[in-house]
């Protein structure tokens, strides 16, 4: 059944994915183009066109507001999905589905990190359609800072392979602990009988003021007495590891949270 | 017949059933017990908590107190495999064309009949091809109701069908209803547009306020007040 799920799920997100990533790189196509245009007509003494400035000065803004917002957009879109599909008028016929909450659930789930992941790495790629065929000198610069970061991550991965994972592990973890909090605030706001949206934002503000003040209160003093009494050399790893434990423990609270309230709270009164 | 096959046979029951919204009670008590086929008619006003129980039944809301029992069993993805269920409110996808909604059904439930709901469809003039949301009101519920009497299921549950539509819709609804149900399915019709579809009821179930006041079969019914339901009802919810 996840199976099934998942496959609507990708198919709803991913039409409307792809129509954003077609924009993104035609942003990047026409600010490639317009920066192609204005060098060519730029005079020996360097004195450019104001309009072609213009243009391309706004192309550029829209084409990095473009790639920053995708990212953005593709997490509202997961969690709206999970909004829209479970507790307004779609939801009597995702609850009338033979298949457990948790089964909706990870399917939703799985799709939106799909999404997620889908829009950074267009957003990426784009950067490779805006850099094709780029002034031999300025291609140079490019590819020279570009070559030093590459090689100065190489670099620390071969000092520090175990770290380098542990970091990759953590930072992978953090895309589905956003996602399930977000589930979590949600189906806790569906509560609520009115002013369910308001309640969640209520809810989602009171959580990550919450987990600050708990964290500068309570997690970091702890924190720094732990990795005080632990070896030097120990220490980035274990900062590390409690990381990734307190990222584990938010999630499988938030599980816990959807999965009760979809089996025993919810309030389907659209 | 046994008390084994009695509890076989017995599609939805509910015991002690209790729900409110806050401090507002929507069902007081409700004590039920329907025997499988058949057609029943949920029936009472606006309020009395006719779309409450169902949706209790589907478990899209949690009883407050007692229990409902679907063949058997809490509502559970069991229960949802073999119960159809048709909303009061519009729970298609807008942006989906109708072949991706019969697609998503055929894909969901297993016993979900993908050339009758296709035939029913090309009996109506509604084109496979059309996004939902650019269908009328009316065609919306028809595929609705399509959409769910396309599945085999052993109970049907219909909130609302006929309200909102012309006398010649509702004709067809019925129609639709009753010709599509699967043989020894239980078909469970809430509504309170009585004189429309006593015709098809073989038990009646008056809710007035969240309690029960009738629980018969409709043959009984007329042989012991020798008056229809539309006038019973009349009677009974008179204001």
């Amino acid at each position: 059944m996840v199976k099934k799920l998942l496959k609507h799920e990708l198919w709803a997100l991913f039409r409307i994915l792809f129509c954003i990533a077609i924009a993104v790189v035609c942003f990047a196509v026409l600010s490639r183009v317009l920066l192609a245009v204005q060098m060519a007509t730029t005079t020996a003494d360097g004195k450019t066109s104001d309009v072609m400035a213009l243009l391309q000065i706004v192309s550029l803004l829209f084409y990095g507001f473009a790639i920053f917002s995708f990212v953005a957009v593709a997490f509202g879109l997961g969690v709206h999905r999970f909004y829209r599909t479970m507790f307004t008028g779609e939801g009597y016929m995702t609850l009338s589905i033979p298949a457990t909450p948790m089964q909706i659930v990870w399917s939703k789930l799985i799709a939106a990190v799909l999404g997620i992941l889908f829009a950074t790495v267009v957003s990426s790629a784009s950067l490779c359609v805006f850099i094709i065929d780029w002034h031999s000198n300025v291609m140079q610069e490019f590819m020279g800072v570009f070559g030093e970061l590459f090689s100065e991550l190489v670099a620390r991965v071969r000092e520090a392979p175990l770290l380098f994972a542990e970091n990759a592990i953590s930072t992978a973890l953090s895309l589905p602990s956003l996602l399930l909090v977000a589930y979590a605030m949600l189906s806790v706001g569906q509560l609520f009988t009115s002013r369910r949206k308001l309640m969640c934002f209520v809810l989602a503000l009171a959580v990550v003021f919450g987990i600050a003040f708990l964290e500068a209160l309570i997690v970091d003093p702890v924190a720094t007495a732990i990795l005080g009494a632990v070896p030097e050399a120990a220490v980035q790893h274990l900062a590390v590891w409690l990381d990734i434990a307190g990222e584990l423990i938010t999630d499988v609270i938030c599980i816990f949270i959807v999965r009760y309230i979809l089996r025993n709270k919810v309030n389907l009164i659209a | 017949m046994t008390s084994e096959e009695n509890f076989v046979a017995t599609i939805f029951e509910c015991e002690k059933l209790y729900k409110s919204y806050g401090r507002s009670p929507a069902l007081l008590g409700v004590d039920l017990k329907i025997e499988a086929g058949g057609v029943v008619g949920l029936l009472g006003p606006n309020g009395s908590g006719k779309s409450t129980l169902i949706k209790l039944a589907m478990g899209m809301l949690q009883p407050t107190e007692g229990r409902i029992l679907i063949d058997g069993k809490a509502p559970c993805p069991a229960t949802k495999a073999i119960t159809a269920y048709l909303p009061d409110a519009n729970f298609l996808t807008e942006w989906m064309r109708v072949e991706q909604a019969v697609a998503f059904s055929r894909d969901m439930f297993a016993d979900f009949d993908e050339a009758r709901a296709k035939g029913m469809l090309a009996r109506l003039g509604i084109d496979l091809k059309h996004r939902i949301k650019s269908l009328s009101k009316g065609t919306k519920e028809k595929l609705a109701l399509i959409l769910t009497m396309a599945r085999d299921a052993r109970l049907y549950i219909l909130d609302e069908p006929i309200a909102g539509v012309d006398p010649a819709a509702r004709d067809f609804i019925l129609e639709t209803v009753m010709t599509n149900r699967a043989p020894g399915s239980t078909i469970f019709l809430c509504t309170h547009l009585i004189a429309d579809i006593e015709p098809v009821l073989t038990h009646a179930i008056f809710l007035n306020r969240g309690k029960v006041v009738l629980d018969e079969d409709v043959a009984a019914v007329k042989e012991q007040t020798g008056k229809s339901l539309d006038e019973l009802f009349r009677e009974e919810f008179r204001w």
